[in-house]
């Protein structure tokens, strides 16, 4: 009975840390989500599988939400998150490498068909970039990140990411110039 | 700034608010242009990389997350049920041992009775009260009077000490009456009881006194009536 006691009091501290933790958590999920999973894809080119690494990913920021104490680090904080889930799939298992031609790359349905077009095309360019471009061009143009925040979040130093941001637009803007007849071709 | 260092410094950051791009890019002609295609581009890039993104993901999140918190409560009642029940059997166990009959004359004298019942219920040795008594001088003490005849009394051995063991008639009918001199660390309690036998205790100045019966007789009385015979020698 005395332990009776003690429980309930316990408990109900217990439960309004918990009810505060929810709400943290279901405004970080709410706000941060979306950016989130587009980066998971941009890193491994599957919807699915982007999906998994956003869950997984939210599912240890849950775990540990006590520790993150400042809001705005949260988005630096759940990419970091994300990218070592992200290399532990790769430890757990070696995937074939695909051809990024014959995969399917996401389909936007808010644009004209126009842009459509355009924007399939300059994500099958964007796929293409190596990976050590695309994820801080990413950084930079999905969460506005600046140098120095890019260079945190990827662990490297400021001048090694501005060249990589450099490099990654130079082979866009390159790709432009000299697709625009075979986009075409490609999309027609 | 040179148009390298320029371009170089737009592309890695198209949107730069750096005062000395600002400043380079009034310096010649064409690089305000040059700028707003590069923001043009980025835009592209921008929208291009705004995947749509699953209409349920954030409420699939929720529930996830919903889910583990359910289940690490439940773990959490497993835990405390197990701990409560561990800490419970402790208890029942503590209890179990507290009280199962250890050693105290009591229980010794339960013992003897049990262990001699075939002989004692039997005998009559009619011992007279000047022989109790040369016996009792041993210990100490003699008795004035008796409640009733003694059909036997010798010495026994009570954990080591050497006490006597008296089968008396007394109102109740007989009785058995032992005399344990105090030595050691041995108790007696007031009163104790098995299934077959009871007795009641009482403690002289120099010795234990422990009257068994059967569950029916009023033993109380008689070793009264007895422990006001003795006196010390």
């Amino acid at each position: 009975m005395l332990g009776r006691f003690g429980k309930k009091k316990a408990a109900s501290s217990v439960s309004t840390d918990m009810i505060s933790k929810q709400r943290r958590y279901e405004s970080l999920v709410r706000a941060l989500h979306g950016d989130l999973f587009r980066y998971a894809y941009w890193l491994c080119h599957d919807r699915s599988v982007a999906d998994d690494l956003v869950q997984e990913t939210f599912l240890r920021a849950w775990k540990s939400l006590d520790s993150l104490k400042d809001e705005k680090a949260a988005k630096a904080w759940l990419i970091t998150i994300l990218r070592r889930e992200n290399a532990r799939r790769f430890e757990r298992k070696r995937f074939d490498l695909t051809d990024i031609d014959d995969v399917q790359v996401a389909d936007s349905t808010s644009a004209s068909p126009e842009q459509q077009v355009e924007d399939l095309w300059l994500r099958q360019k964007m796929a293409q970039l190596e990976p050590e471009y695309r994820e801080p061009l990413l950084l930079q143009v999905l969460y506005g990140f600046s140098g120095d925040e890019i260079a945190t979040v990827l662990e490297l130093n400021r001048n090694t990411v501005m060249t990589r941001l450099f490099r990654a637009r130079n082979q866009l803007r390159d790709a432009l110039e000299i697709d625009p007849a075979d986009r075409g071709q490609r999309n027609g | 700034m040179d148009e390298l260092e320029f371009r170089r410094r737009l592309y890695a950051e198209p949107n730069s608010q750096d005062p000395q791009v600002q400043a380079a890019a009034k310096e010649t002609a064409g690089r305000e242009a040059f700028w707003q295609e590069l923001k043009g581009l980025d835009q592209k890039i921008q929208q291009a990389a705004r995947i749509p993104v699953p209409d349920d993901l954030a409420d699939r999140l929720l529930l996830q997350q919903n889910l583990t918190v359910h289940q690490q409560h439940k773990r959490r009642h497993r835990w405390q049920l197990a701990a409560a029940a561990s800490v419970a059997f402790t208890v029942g166990l503590s209890f179990a041992i507290y009280n199962t009959p250890h050693d105290d004359l009591g229980q010794h004298a339960l013992a003897h009775m049990v262990h001699e019942e075939g002989f004692v219920a039997t005998i009559d040795e009619q011992i007279s009260l000047a022989s109790l008594n040369t016996k009792l001088a041993s210990m100490g003490t003699t008795l004035q009077q008796l409640p009733g005849e003694i059909f036997y009394a010798n010495y026994c051995d009570f954990r080591g000490v050497r006490s006597l063991h008296v089968v008396m008639g007394s109102a109740q009918g007989r009785v058995t009456l032992f005399l344990i001199p105090k030595q050691g660390e041995l108790t007696l309690p007031a009163q104790f009881a098995s299934e077959r036998y009871q007795g009641v205790g009482q403690d002289l100045p120099a010795m234990h006194l422990a009257l068994v019966g059967t569950p029916e007789q009023e033993l109380q009385p008689v070793l009264d009536d007895l422990s006001s015979g003795f006196q010390s020698l």
